[in-house]
């Protein structure tokens, strides 16, 4: 019993909290492993977390997820050959602008972004063209005609 | 039949935090749309991310201990993105706050959404598997 707490449906307060190991996907990383609190209503058997204590927790840990995955992406992208100048050359990013991100200065925006990239690289190529809608469909068609050849030789 | 609550009622829960969201609906908004922590479901139903909402049905709380009221849930098919949700909710009279009580991917799609592939197929937007491979 939890006499802190009340549960938000009923109004009870006859609450069993437990903890259990979760685990959160993380794109292109190691999924996050977090104590989870559990609060289970004895009255009306909702489960949740009552005392909203998990989000800061959740947090917590993307955020550190997050900073190693923002590393681990602009690494995988300078073993493909995409430096970090060349990246941010065809983004306009001011410089040393991926160096920060790798150092764990890095922002959701900034990590969607990377992400994307890691997915599809030739959008570099289309940003190095100024984001024309000409060179978006060329290294659209060409992506595809590359993953239709690979298809082909399976 | 008709919803026992008024839909935006619940938008404006969300946005005020005056809603909770319970252990399985927060597990399958985590895994089915990527919102991972209650803040984020609340926030994302509170910035009107419940696209084109579709009622569905009432039913009863089932797991009401009070015998001498009768608690509502609202079902409701929805959509964001490319993916259809179903949502369930209601509000508690003993505490004032409204449950989220599903909140998934659902499977039975909306045939709005056949429609949909269909005018992108036509428009030569959309492969199928077999397509893609010939």
């Amino acid at each position: 019993m939890n006499d802190s707490v009340t549960c938000p449906a009923c109004g009870s307060s006859d609450i069993a909290t437990s903890r259990l190991d979760a685990s959160l996907p993380v794109p292109m990383a190691e999924p996050v492993i977090y104590s989870e609190r559990v609060d289970l209503c004895g009255a009306c058997g909702t489960e949740g977390d009552f005392a909203r204590e998990n989000d800061a927790t959740v947090e917590a840990a993307l955020a550190a997820a997050g900073k190693r995955s923002a590393r681990a992406i602009i690494e995988s992208l300078a073993a493909g050959g995409i430096s970090m100048a060349y990246f941010e050359r065809a983004f306009g990013l001011p410089q040393r602008t991926m160096a920060r991100w790798k150092a764990g200065e890095c922002s959701a925006g900034s990590l969607a972004l990377l992400r994307l990239v890691r997915s599809y690289p030739w959008v570099l190529r289309v940003a190095e063209r100024s984001f024309s809608e000409k060179a978006a469909k060329q290294e659209l068609a060409r992506a595809s005609a590359g993953s239709g050849a690979r298809a082909g030789a399976r | 039949m008709t919803p026992a609550y008024l839909f935006s009622d619940l938008v404006m829960a969300c946005e005020k935090g005056t809603a909770f969201v319970t252990r399985g609906a927060r597990a399958t908004a985590t895994a089915d749309f990527g919102l991972l922590t209650e803040a984020a479901i609340l926030a994302f139903i509170g910035a009107g991310g419940i696209e084109a909402p579709a009622y569905i049905h009432t039913k009863g709380w089932e797991n009401n201990p009070d015998p001498k009221s009768i608690v509502y849930i609202d079902a409701y098919r929805f959509y964001s993105g490319s993916t259809c949700g179903y949502l369930a909710l209601g509000l508690m009279p003993a505490t004032g706050k409204w449950m989220i009580k599903s909140f998934k991917e659902d499977d039975e799609r909306d045939p709005r959404a056949f429609l949909l592939a269909a005018k992108l197929r036509k428009a030569g937007y959309w492969l199928d598997g077999h397509e893609a491979e010939s």
